[in-house]
């Protein structure tokens, strides 16, 4: 009894703690929910992790919770019966089981778990499957609680949890002595209240680990305390508060991190720190040192970001961003966020035109937005995380290093970050199989194009279409509104038709939903066809007139002077409506732009002019960016043939050297 | 020096082959017009009236580039597997073509004309596949011998290796030693040819070893030769780059200039071939101080032409 009392003390002392502690910013900036105060032991011999996790969990619902949803996700590198590896997860960098010896699965365990009033739990916890009844999965653990957290009231677990790494795969794990410790913990799922996101009355949402999604979850402090050896060089989400020195070779490294969504660190020996600033932020970048050229190039680009994001989107709220670059033989780990903290990849003598290392590190920098600060559901709305990013990505690529060049500038072959998104999108073979708004586990496939890609594409679309400045207080008005929050597609849509009706009315209809439907919740394509133009001769009328207005067209036609009767066919060949817009070239060089709703299947746009229609473009300002046929968006009457011949000479030139190199091998 | 002295013959050579190389150039173009003509008017029907391709005409435009593939690439892509079977061909059509080339200027009054040069083709034609076939052989060996264990080992290497740094060079060294041997047995089947003409002999295997040998024994020689030839191949292929990348198409006036260069290039390549073989002809007959003697009408007598070991002008145990 003595002892429950003594450790009933100490939790609520330590609770206290957690919530009076001097904190980064002056107020919360979430609710707070999910608090975490953890002891772990890193050994580097047995890739094991053993520690002690003080959870406190606030229920800020109406509802008394009687039982608790855990993410265990380190399970889902236990063996290939897990969902992970049932939905393909050997794919992944590292994902291979063909050579994987026993000791190079990872797994997590709860040892013992208590309540505050010394329950213990252990007894009662399962392992639970609400995505798929696998039965293998051991991703998802439920505690049904003894004593039941009533609303607006808190529970704090003593959780005493043991992890096993696995050998680096979905960028989580080691690979010889080199750590990164991602989704390592017992995480708690987050209780949705009714009328946050799809909820309509209280539930647990927490998944199982899929192959292609992991976050979702809630906001909170985390103070972690690491023991390493000594000679490990360490970084994590939040601050570094203190490293002290112990007697036994190791060293306890104290972070701490206020309203973030995730925890994660990386160790290792061979890490080269390189450090800087931006306004508030201070940038760290662990490199390793024959990457050490790169370094600038990793903070530039976050420099970049940072400055774009707080311009365009809103201030980055925290005070620092740890880039990590993994070592080649850990590229399993590379590309991948966690909160103020992110794994980026580079390669020894990447030239610097050839821009992967800023892409990857712009993407991965803001997911700090787009899941890390508008904590979307990554599992059921993959498309507020990956696609919102992606777009962002795009627009800060082309925006710092050239909307041609920003991806590649190499030897003549140039091409844009954005171009590259839009060709995965466009180039699909089926980009009709399923809506984007997809849960990312029940894509039949092409998870990546339609999260990343198509996003990106329709919504650079939705900017040119309704002009980037509204664009962007859309974004900034849904970041200010949402942040440290859990947003879902409706309250960016209701953002979208808001911030829409207020700058231009109802140009675009009621609301912007039309749009939506379409591209977000249809599978239909967008392609428009200029199927033909014709002129023909205006004739002088002949006959017998009872109204001499009958023939006017006489009088115009001299010898001097030619009349057409011109005429352009528009098409819509795809499901997608879209307001169209084709600019008309006559042989006079005059000029009209046309504008069509785009609703029917076809429109006729006729002339009676003295001169012909030469050429005719549709949609000439590329704004109809999801167009997956740009051949047929023109029509010139006169073809010119001049790129045909530079590229046929082309082909003569590399041809004849392919011959001529060719007899000089033997 | 015989080295510069045989440089400059095989410039002379080559400066006197003008009707050769002309030749040489016109069949290149007979060969690559089979592809380029049905793929010119492929490219005019696949782009029809539309006016997408336009950017193409200053710059690469990836967007352009990738709806055209996307819509087009059907019809554009079995021409690349044709330029790709055409070349195989080619390789062979190579083959035959440099007996007609050794044959004509290893007679040093160069007397050229179409008789000769492919009654030189025909006679040669199959010693020179032997040879080739041979060459390849050896080729395929080297390359075995080279990647098999550079790969294993750098599948070890990746193991233990701190640093990507270390996997490349190894890499790059293997790859430069691959790359050098290769270029030996290309320079070797080439004096192999050479010997085969010197010699009226039709064995490949020993003409290969006949020029192995004497690669070896006047290896520093041989190699400075080539690394001579070598110079202005490459002095044109970084002008042609430098050009091609500072260089744009604006107008018809600047394309026919970016076409003419490219051809002259290609034109270039095709006479650099002869120096080559100038040089090295020049070279191996000064060297082993054997008298040119122009081409007649009796050499290609087909009993003239078995020879017997006896009655061939280099002897094997000289070298």
């Amino acid at each position: 009894m003595r002892l429950k009392i003594i450790f009933g003390v100490f939790l609520i002392a330590n609770f206290i703690a957690a919530q009076t502690r001097p904190t980064i910013s002056d107020e919360p900036l979430s609710q707070r929910i999910a608090n975490y105060k953890m002891d772990v032991r890193l050994t580097p011999e047995t890739k094991t992790i053993e520690g002690k996790e003080i959870l406190t969990w606030r229920n800020v619902s109406q509802d008394t919770i009687r039982e608790l949803r855990f993410h265990m996700y380190m399970n889902a590198f236990k063996n290939t019966k897990s969902t992970f590896y049932k939905e393909g997860g050997h794919r992944f960098r590292g994902g291979s089981n063909k050579k994987k010896k026993k000791n190079e699965w990872g797994w997590v365990k709860i040892l013992s778990i208590k309540d505050n009033s010394e329950n213990n739990l252990t007894g009662s916890m399962k392992y639970i499957q609400p995505d798929d009844d696998n039965i293998y999965d051991q991703t998802v653990l439920s505690v049904p609680l003894t004593n039941p957290v009533l609303p607006d009231s808190t529970i704090v677990l003593e959780i005493d949890f043991q992890t096993k790494l696995p050998k680096a795969v979905a960028r989580s794990g080691y690979v010889r002595d080199y750590f990164l410790v991602a989704q390592w913990f017992p995480k708690i799922g987050v209780y949705e209240i009714p009328g946050e996101r799809h909820a309509t009355e209280g539930r647990w949402n927490c998944h199982q680990y899929h192959a292609n999604t992991e976050f979702y979850a809630d906001f909170g402090n985390y103070d972690v305390k690491i023991t390493l050896p000594k000679e490990y060089v360490t970084g994590a989400t939040g601050i570094e508060k203190e490293t002290k020195l112990n007697t036994d070779g190791t060293k306890t490294v104290n972070y701490y991190a206020e309203d973030v969504v995730d925890f994660a660190w990386t160790a290792s020996k061979r890490y080269k720190i390189f450090t800087d600033q931006w306004n508030h932020v201070k940038i760290k970048a662990m490199v390793q040192p024959e990457h050490s050229a790169h370094s600038g190039r990793l903070i530039s680009a976050v420099k970049n970001a940072l400055e774009y994001y707080a311009k365009h989107v809103g201030e980055y709220p925290y005070t620092t961003v740890t880039i990590v670059d993994p070592p080649y033989y850990a590229g399993a780990v590379g590309g991948m966020e966690y909160p103020t903290f992110f794994t980026t990849f580079t390669f020894w003598g990447v030239p610097e035109n050839v821009r992967f290392i800023e892409s990857v590190t712009v993407h991965e920098f803001g997911h700090n937005y787009f899941m890390g600060l508008l904590a979307t559901n990554e599992f059921e709305e993959a498309w507020l995380d990956e696609g919102f990013n992606t777009y962002l990505e795009a627009r800060i690529m082309d925006h710092y290093y050239g909307e041609k060049t920003s991806a590649i500038d190499f030897f003549g072959f140039h091409a844009g970050d954005f171009e590259f998104i839009r060709a995965g999108y466009v180039g699909m073979n089926n980009p009709k199989v399923a809506p984007t708004a997809t849960p990312a586990w029940k894509f039949p496939y092409g998870y990546s194009t339609f999260t990343y890609s198509k996003t990106a594409t329709w919504m650079t679309m939705l900017e040119r279409l309704i002009g980037t400045e509204t664009m962007d207080e859309i974004m900034q008005t849904y970041y200010k509104r949402w942040r440290f929050k859990h947003p879902d597609g409706k309250d960016f849509i209701a953002v979208v038709n808001e911030i829409v009706k207020k700058k231009h009315g109802n140009k675009f209809g009621e609301n912007m939903n039309w749009y939506f439907d379409q591209v977000l919740y249809g599978t239909g394509v967008c392609d428009y066809k200029l199927s033909w133009i014709r002129n023909v001769k205006v004739k002088k009328d002949k006959g017998i007139f009872d109204n001499p207005a009958d023939t006017l067209n006489n009088n115009k036609i001299t010898k001097d002077s030619t009349w057409y009767k011109s005429k352009l066919y528009v098409e819509r060949l795809g499901e997608i409506q879209m307001p169209v817009e084709i600019l008309v070239h006559f042989s006079n060089g005059f000029e009209k732009l046309e504008h069509w709703n785009g609703k029917g299947r076809y429109k006729i746009f006729e002339y009676e002019k003295p001169h012909k229609i030469v050429w005719a473009k549709l949609d000439p300002e590329n704004k109809l960016v999801m167009e997956i046929n740009l051949k047929n968006n023109s029509l010139n009457s006169k073809p010119r043939t001049s790129v045909i011949w530079k590229y046929a000479s082309k082909v003569l030139f590399w041809l004849e050297n392919l011959m001529v190199s060719a007899t000089m091998l033997f | 020096m015989n080295v510069l002295k045989s440089y400059f013959n095989g410039l002379k050579t080559a400066w006197n082959s003008k009707r050769m190389t002309a030749l040489l150039y016109i069949l290149l173009l007979i060969f690559s017009f089979v592809v380029v003509i049905p793929f010119f008017g492929i490219l005019k029907k696949e782009t029809g009236f539309s006016m997408s391709v336009y950017p193409l005409l200053k710059d690469f435009d990836l967007t352009v580039y990738s709806d055209f593939i996307q819509h087009s690439g059907k019809a554009i892509k079995p021409f690349v597997s044709i330029g790709i079977w055409l070349s195989v061909f080619y390789l062979f059509f190579g083959v035959f073509l440099s007996g007609g080339i050794i044959h004509i200027i290893y007679d040093e009054e160069n007397n050229f004309s179409l008789k000769e040069f492919f009654a030189g083709c025909g006679n040669y034609v199959l010693p020179f596949f032997r040879l080739t076939f041979f060459s390849f052989l050896v080729q395929a060996v080297i390359a075995l011998i080279i990647y098999v264990p550079l790969f294993a080992y750098l599948d070890s290497l990746s193991e233990t290796a701190e640093s990507e740094i270390t996997l490349v060079y190894t890499f790059i060294t293997g790859a430069a030693i691959h790359l050098i041997l290769a270029a030996i047995v290309m320079l070797i089947t080439d004096y192999a040819k050479i010997m085969m003409v010197v010699n009226e002999s039709r064995k490949a295997f020993v003409s290969f070893w006949l020029s192995f040998k004497f690669f070896l024994k006047y290896f520093f020689k041989v190699i400075f030769l080539y690394i001579l030839l070598l110079v202005f191949p490459v002095l044109a292929l970084i002008a042609y780059f430098i050009f091609s990348q500072h260089f744009t198409i604006v107008s018809k006036s600047s394309f026919l200039i970016v076409v003419t260069v490219q051809q002259v290039f290609v034109l270039f390549r095709l006479w650099f071939k002869i120096w080559f073989y100038g040089s090295e002809i020049s070279f191996l007959t000064e060297t082993l101080g054997i008298k040119r003697k122009p081409a007649t009408e009796e050499v290609w007598d087909v009993h003239a032409l078995e020879v017997s070991e006896e009655e061939i002008e280099i002897d094997p145990d000289e070298l």
